[in-house]
């Protein structure tokens, strides 16, 4: 009996001793959040990791350009011509439900939450931010910019009530598996996002730049200054719009590109592999067919160009605006850039493609020189903030160097001058927004096309996926109308 | 202890001597094993036809105070019982034999109890059963033998695993399958194929070396294996050696198969066919004699070669297995070996299966108290295949359905056709110049120590090694069609150890209390490592990765690990025999699982009442035994693919960047999914040769395993979770009688049936998992699994359309405006099998039947493409499709085939390919004749026996396919279908 209870006692005490490692099995081909997020080195790849999101066809891949350029008179669905392929058909008709709606939902907060898993786990690693404070920084402009985004396409505008305190997007601040938030008001998502780029603006050396790349798909502080810019501009802070304008516009290197830029659509600067920080982009979103996020065929190049579909056409409305020696007409083409000969068809040539892989690929601008006038002009002119500059100045700067006459400094003369400028790149659509403005269509194809849609209308915020709803269980609430 | 047995003692003393009277005596002696003629420690001796009983000491002497008439009845676990009279005597010695009596012992949890101790639900069955029959692997032939045990065929191959149900489906996301525990140690089980179509690793053990199988079904008996029992557990014992001179056994088995259709169903011949083609183009308002014509159809098209594909692709099958055991040992040394070789050649060309497999079970007592074992399997097999098991052109089972009868089989040159209708593929070009091959070479190992310090305490350690390594090669040459010739090779190693010991103490008090306690403890440790080389462009003159070009050569590498941890206890008590009470409890712990929530606890409680031991059952002479048992537990599942509750990151590429993003949530509550089953069963023996046991249980599966969608701004859209419910209940009944059993004589018939059904409870909330899914959606308040298919109508009369119902009844010729219905589960509502054996003299019938219910399959695939109405122009058609609709007024037809049909009237999701599965099988039956001893000795042999068997010789079912049986989910897209085979073999013991 002793001995049996000697051996009993041996044998769990191995047992216990032996149980605690042994039954700890991590994976070894990934690599576990802990080890990822405890290292420099893992937070550093963590957050490089951040940007890729970025190229998703949910996001500046394809939707944030094709979702919202065929709500405008800016561009239209090729409809039974040769580049119908059947494809961005509820883009064009307007016809997004709560079943069919953009998924930027799930891919920007993916990205919010993968950036808070870095931003939160930097104390423990580097505790004073001596070699974190630009890691930070990017993530901090990755989550603002995916905030915003989200705000701006899941809400209404800024402008809709008179203290913004209508419902935007959750703020999502920190990973949280079990957790369900509810819709911040807009004011409290453009707060965070101008304290996330406030803060990402002071820690950041002025001189970082990822790898050091010269390059301009990187978070740099120019960056983070110039969406300050368009954030307050949306939010109604004229006058930091136009100070963070002036900053970017006179602290760096950045040319805004000339009439000869514009010469040939094929070597256009948006048809460019790599802007370089003396370039007219501040921030663009790189595309590869390397990238892990790649729209391949449906990808901006063969969608919104001739190359390949080419569904999503420029319209005559958008073209007879300009002047015929503006050098910016050059830009738009035709099917003989294509693979199809269709002469009823025409594209902006803003994502012809590099040339560089079948499927092409094409950049995506998402901030850049010019806009900083446009902004700075429009904040001057019509809202009394003050500058160095005048707004005539600054739109002449604009107008003038593609050899076009300069607008005037009325709401309509910077509108117009904002769409020749920037059509196509995804302002169109938000500037109506908030300059309360309604959206009409002369050009149009098809039959039971919505032809005028009215500010304040449904329209202007996109339903969120029902599954999200749903699995909210009415924590968030839809958009009025879906 | 001493104080225990006093107490006992004293009990049944005062017992006793209410009972005496004046003419009792007291009578002692010794009570002693007859073999060896040492005592035997406490056993027990009772007098008969009373209560009165007494137990010996450790030195085996006993008193008792009886009458001197009386009948004394001597037992002790592991002894047969014996009984004496006493007769006046005042000494009464007793010597009992050693209980080696297979029958009435079932092999259960953690040891072995009398088949009327048993108080969960076991089925258990003898190995000869399973040897008879002459199948590849083990599982196979569970088939319809057991009540509630599910084995289906998901291919005929050689070699193919089956999958095996019990009380059928517990999981959507976790394993549904039982746990497989060979001498005692939990082993892999299951499919282990690489790059071939399956792999079977029940294979790798011979059946002939196994001596029986127990079936744990319900909580109570499966319980001591909590951890993965929640699908029940098999579990198989080997031979082991027997005292006595060494016996000698040698085998030879041959055999050969075929592939048949017991339904009627074949494809077309080429004039079928062509006249066919000539309507569906005629119907479509086109000329077939135009040459100029898109279905230019010509009579001439029979004038040339004609081939009938399957028959060219398939051969007879053969079948070949060489055996040699031995056995024997003495009062020390025990030992069992055998010797295999196996090989089975395919029906289909470039199918085959080899295996070579050696075992020895060797024990040896060390000293009085301490003995040894091992016991130890080797095997390799060799496993050749081509692409089967879907829709693949170079898969004979398809293309050999599909091919034109019109197209040639070789090009003018002698090469091989490579029909462009077929993708530029031909299935014996594949077979011939393709390769596809997994060598496996497995070594199941276990030694065990048992140490009996004292008597009725055992303690025991088994180790087991499981380790295999497998070779895999892929080859796609020029030759068969491929445009670059193709390497892909793998070689894969998986280990798995595991230690179980346990210490177990049992003991009879005072004659009627028998108790057993086993505590333990066990451990594993299980890796998978894989390593993978893709070589898209080798030199076809030297196929190797060495010629490829070293750019374009993948290489990719993968390795799992799992442990578990386990601590456990079970509690018998049963009370004169009559009286039994189980308990069990086990305390788990998985590598899967979150931190949080690594260990699990399961248990069970069960009792039966063996009402046949009552004193009040003693003059009903036709019941020999008659008990009622009843029994809930708690198992848990952990079926589920490693490091899912671990937050992951991985890498992601940007900008010519590497990063890391998340790629898993981590989930550190993820946890045990559980199985809570109550069952309630009889088990009963009439006239001594009729026996049947009955069974209802219903087993619930809570914190169900399952990926749930969770708001995105968590960061991901879906993790998995414990979460939902689903259950399964049911009723069993198996009986078995001896109708006859004379010397010369015996006639014996079995049947057995059961019934389950499934039923999703809980899904978290939601209503249903891939809720669009034509079969794998969930949905709560349905079975597990069930067809979701446009709901047709058959045939317009008037015009051949075809005419499904809308969602209000209606009726439509458009398939897209058609309803969706629930129209019947692939999970049988009966399945069970019969069976009966006549003997005379040394000459025995046996023949074994098996059947399911309730159950439909669909032939989605086969169906839709070969029922086309005209849309497939170059695919063969089935034969059915010739009753096609000519006529207005026409019922009961296909409808009218149109070339180039576009009426989606052939539209796969349609209730128009589900079928009722029902069928019986003869699976087996077996003419055997045995040598009389007379001739035997003549011989100088122990025995020789000729048998001849026809396995699976026919299925009667109504399902236009080879066979009813395409997998557990009832949809099996191009599977080696079930063939027939004779073999006839001879034994001889020497």
């Amino acid at each position: 009996m002793k001995k049996l209870i000697y051996t009993a006692a041996i044998l769990s005490a191995f047992a216990l001793v032996g149980c605690n490692g042994f039954l700890e099995e991590a994976p070894k081909l990934s690599q576990s959040d802990e080890l990822t997020l405890s290292t420099l080195d893992g937070l550093d790849k963590a957050t490089a990791g951040c940007y890729s999101p970025l190229a998703s066809s949910n996001w500046y891949g394809q939707d944030m350009i094709l979702v919202n350029e065929l709500k405008t008179m800016e561009g239209k669905k090729n409809i039974g011509t040769k580049y119908d392929s059947g494809r961005c058909k509820a883009h064009y008709a307007v016809n997004w439900t709560s079943s069919s709606t953009t998924a930027l939902w799930g891919t920007a907060y993916y990205t919010i939450v993968s950036a808070d898993e870095v931003i939160d786990n930097i104390p423990a690693v580097d505790p004073d931010g001596e070699y974190t404070n630009d890691l930070k920084a990017e993530c901090l402009f990755l989550r603002a910019l995916a905030h915003f985004d989200l705000v701006r396409t899941y809400a209404q505008p800024y402008c809709y009530t008179s203290d913004a305190s209508h419902a935007g997007v959750p703020v999502v601040l920190h990973k949280d598996p079990s957790g369900n938030p509810a819709r911040n008001t807009v004011k409290e998502v453009y707060d965070q996002v101008i304290a996330d780029l406030l803060e990402a603006e002071k820690i950041i050396d002025p001189s970082y730049i990822r790898d050091g790349k010269d390059a301009a798909s990187l978070v740099t502080l120019p960056a983070i200054q110039a969406l300050l810019a368009r954030v307050y501009l949306y939010s109604e802070q004229w006058q930091k719009a136009a100070d963070y304008a002036t900053k970017v516009i006179e602290d760096y290197d950045f040319t805004l590109w000339t009439a000869a830029d514009y010469k040939d659509p094929k070597t256009s600067p948006f048809t460019k592999d790599v802007h370089e920080l003396d370039d007219e982009v501040i921030f663009e979103v790189y595309a590869s067919s390397q990238n892990s996020y790649d729209g391949y065929w449906d990808g901006l190049a063969n969608m919104a160009g001739p190359g390949s579909y080419g569904d999503a056409g420029a319209t005559q409305q958008l073209m007879a605006l300009y002047e015929p020696d503006d050098a910016r007409l050059n830009l738009f083409v035709d099917s003989s850039y294509g693979d199809k000969e269709d002469k009823s068809c025409v594209w902006s040539g803003k994502y012809l493609g590099k040339g560089v892989a079948t499927p092409d690929v094409v950049n995506v601008v998402v901030l850049r020189l010019s806009e900083m006038y446009l902004i700075r002009a429009e904040a001057t002119a019509l809202h009394g903030a003050t500058a160095s500059k005048t707004a005539v100045e600054d739109l002449k700067a604009i107008a003038g160097r593609m050899g076009a006459s300069t607008q005037p400094a009325t709401v309509s003369g910077i509108a117009k001058e904002r769409i020749k400028e920037l059509c196509w790149e995804g302002h169109l659509w938000f500037d109506l927004g908030r300059t309360k403005t309604d959206m009409t269509r002369t050009d149009e194809t098809g039959t039971n096309i919505i032809s005028e849609i009215k500010w304040g209308s449904k329209y202007f915020a996109m339903p969120i996926p029902e599954s999200q709803i749903k699995v909210s269980g009415g924590v968030l609430v839809q958009n009025e109308g879906y | 202890m001493k104080k225990i047995k006093l107490f006992f003692t004293a009990l049944v003393v005062l017992m006793a001597s209410a009972a005496a009277y004046a003419q009792s005596v007291e009578v002692h002696g010794v009570i002693s094993d007859a073999g060896t003629g040492d005592p035997i420690p406490f056993a027990a001796v009772r007098v008969v036809g009373t209560t009165t009983g007494a137990t010996a000491g450790v030195d085996g002497a006993y008193s008792i105070k009886v009458a001197s008439d009386a009948t004394l009845e001597f037992s002790s676990v592991g002894y047969k019982t014996a009984t004496v009279a006493v007769a006046g005597k005042v000494i009464v010695n007793c010597g009992l034999e050693t209980d080696n009596v297979l029958e009435d012992v079932v092999v259960v949890a953690y040891g072995s109890v009398k088949r009327e101790a048993v108080t969960g639900s076991v089925s258990s069955v003898k190995g000869e059963v399973l040897a008879s029959a002459p199948v590849t692997s083990v599982d196979k032939a569970l088939s319809g033998k057991l009540a509630g045990v599910q084995v289906t065929a998901a291919s005929g191959q050689p070699g193919a695993s089956s999958q095996i149900r019990i009380r059928g489906f517990s999981s959507i996301s976790a394993s549904n399958s039982p746990l497989w525990v060979i001498d005692g140690v939990p082993v892999l089980s299951g499919d282990m194929s690489i790059m071939t179509n399956t792999s079977s690793q029940s294979a790798t053990i011979n059946p002939n070396d196994i001596e029986s199988i127990t079936v744990l079904k319900d909580a109570a008996a499966a319980a001591a294996y909590g951890s993965r029992a929640a699908n029940g557990v098999i579990l198989v014992t080997t031979k082991s050696g027997k005292e006595g001179k060494s016996q000698f056994d040698a085998r030879v088995k041959f055999g050969c198969s075929w592939l048949q259709s017991d339904s009627g169903f074949r494809m077309m011949s080429a004039s079928e066919l062509l006249g066919w083609q000539r309507d569906a183009v005629r119907n479509a308002g086109l000329n077939p004699d135009d040459p100029t014509c898109t279905y230019y159809r010509p009579l001439s098209l029979l004038n040339g070669e004609l081939t009938n594909w399957m028959d060219y692709f398939t051969r007879p099958g053969t079948l070949q297995e060489y055996e040699v055991t031995a056995r024997g040992g003495n009062s020390k040394a025990k030992f069992y070996s055998s010797l295999s070789y196996h090989k089975n050649n395919g029906v289909f060309y470039g199918v085959d299966y080899s295996r070579f497999q050696a075992r020895m079970n060797a024990s040896y007592k060390l000293t009085k108290t301490l003995e040894a074992a091992a016991r130890v399997n080797v095997a390799y097999s060799n496993q050749n295949d081509i692409p089967m098991q879907s829709l693949y052109y170079s898969n004979p089972s398809w293309a050999g359905l599909t091919l034109l009868p019109w197209e040639p089989k070789f090009n003018e040159d002698g090469s091989f056709n490579l029909p462009s209708s077929n993708s530029n593929t031909n299935p014996m070009a594949t077979a011939t110049y393709d390769d596809q091959w997994q060598k496996s070479y497995s070594f199941n190992g276990v030694a065990s120590l048992r140490w009996e310090p004292v008597k009725n305490l055992v303690l025991e350690t088994k180790d087991a090694a499981e380790v295999g390594f497998m070779d895999s090669r892929r080859y796609w040459s020029p030759e068969a069609g491929h445009s670059d010739a193709t390497l892909q090779t793998e070689q894969d190693f998986y280990s798995n150890y595991t230690t179980s010991n346990t210490i177990t103490y049992s003991n009879v008090f005072g004659g009627v209390h028998s108790m057993r306690v086993v505590a333990g403890q066990e451990a594993s440790n299980y890796q998978y490592e894989a390593n993978y080389v893709y070589s898209p462009d080798v030199d076809p003159n030297i196929p190797y990765t060495t010629t490829a070009n070293q750019e374009n050569t993948e290489a990719d590498y993968a390795i799992t690990r799992v442990t578990r941890l386990s601590f456990f206890a079970i509690g018998d008590y049963n009370y004169d025999n009559r009286y039994f009470v189980q308990a069990n409890v086990r305390e788990d712990a998985s590598s899967l699982f979150g931190k949080n929530k690594k260990w699990g606890l399961f248990w069970s409680v069960s009792g039966s009442w063996n009402i046949s031991g009552e004193s009040f059952m003693e003059n009903v002479k036709a019941i020999d035994l008659l008990k009622i048992r009843a029994s809930y537990g708690v198992n848990g599942n952990d079926g589920i693919s490693a490091y899912q509750a671990y937050g992951l990151y991985s890498s992601t590429s940007y900008n010519g960047m590497v990063g890391m993003l998340p790629s898993q949530p981590s989930n550190e509550d993820l946890s045990w999914e559980k199985n809570k089953t109550w069952d309630i069963g009889i088990d009963f023996t009439l006239l001594n040769r009729i026996h049947g046991t009955f069974d209802v249980y219903n087993r619930l599966t809570t914190d169900m395993l399952l990926a749930v969608s969770v708001p995105q701004t968590t960061g991901f859209g879906s993790n998995t979770k414990n979460i939902g419910s689903m259950r399964n209940r049911g009723v069993e009944f198996q009986i078995d009688a001896d109708l006859v059993s004379t010397k010369d004589f015996y006639v014996n018939v079995g049947f057995n049936i059961a019934h389950n059904q499934s039923r999703i409870l809980d899904l978290g909330g939601i209503e249903a998992v891939n809720p669009s899914s034509w079969i794998s959606q969930y949905r709560v308040g349905h079975p597990m699994y069930e067809f979701y298919l446009h709901d047709y109508a058959g045939v317009n009369p008037s015009n051949g359309e075809a005419l499904w119902y809308t969602e209000d009844g209606k009726l439509t010729n458009d398939y897209n405006s058609s309803r969706q219905v629930y129209c019947g589960s692939p999970e049988p509502k009966v399945l069970g099998g019969f069976n009966g054996t006549f003997a005379w003299k040394g000459l025995q019938l046996s023949a074994f039947f098996e059947f399911k219910g309730g159950s439909y399959v669909c032939i989605l695939n086969e169906g839709s493409y070969l029922n086309s109405d005209g849309t497939e122009m170059e695919l063969n058609q089935m034969a059915s499709a010739l009753n096609y609709w000519k006529k207005p007024g026409d019922v009961g037809v296909t409808p009218k085939p149109v070339a180039g049909n576009s009426s989606n009237s052939d539209a796969a999701r349609s209730t128009r390919f589900l079928e009722r599965s029902d069928y019986v099988r003869i699976k087996d039956v077996t003419l055997s004749y045995a040598l009389p001893k007379k001739a035997l000795d003549v011989m100088h042999l122990k025995g020789f026996k000729v048998y001849v068997s026809g396995l699976n010789l026919y299925c009667f079912n109504d399902v236009n396919f080879w066979d009813p049986e395409i997998g557990v989910t009832g949809a099996g897209a191009g599977i080696y279908p079930l063939t027939k085979s004779f073999v006839g073999g001879i034994e001889v013991t020497f």
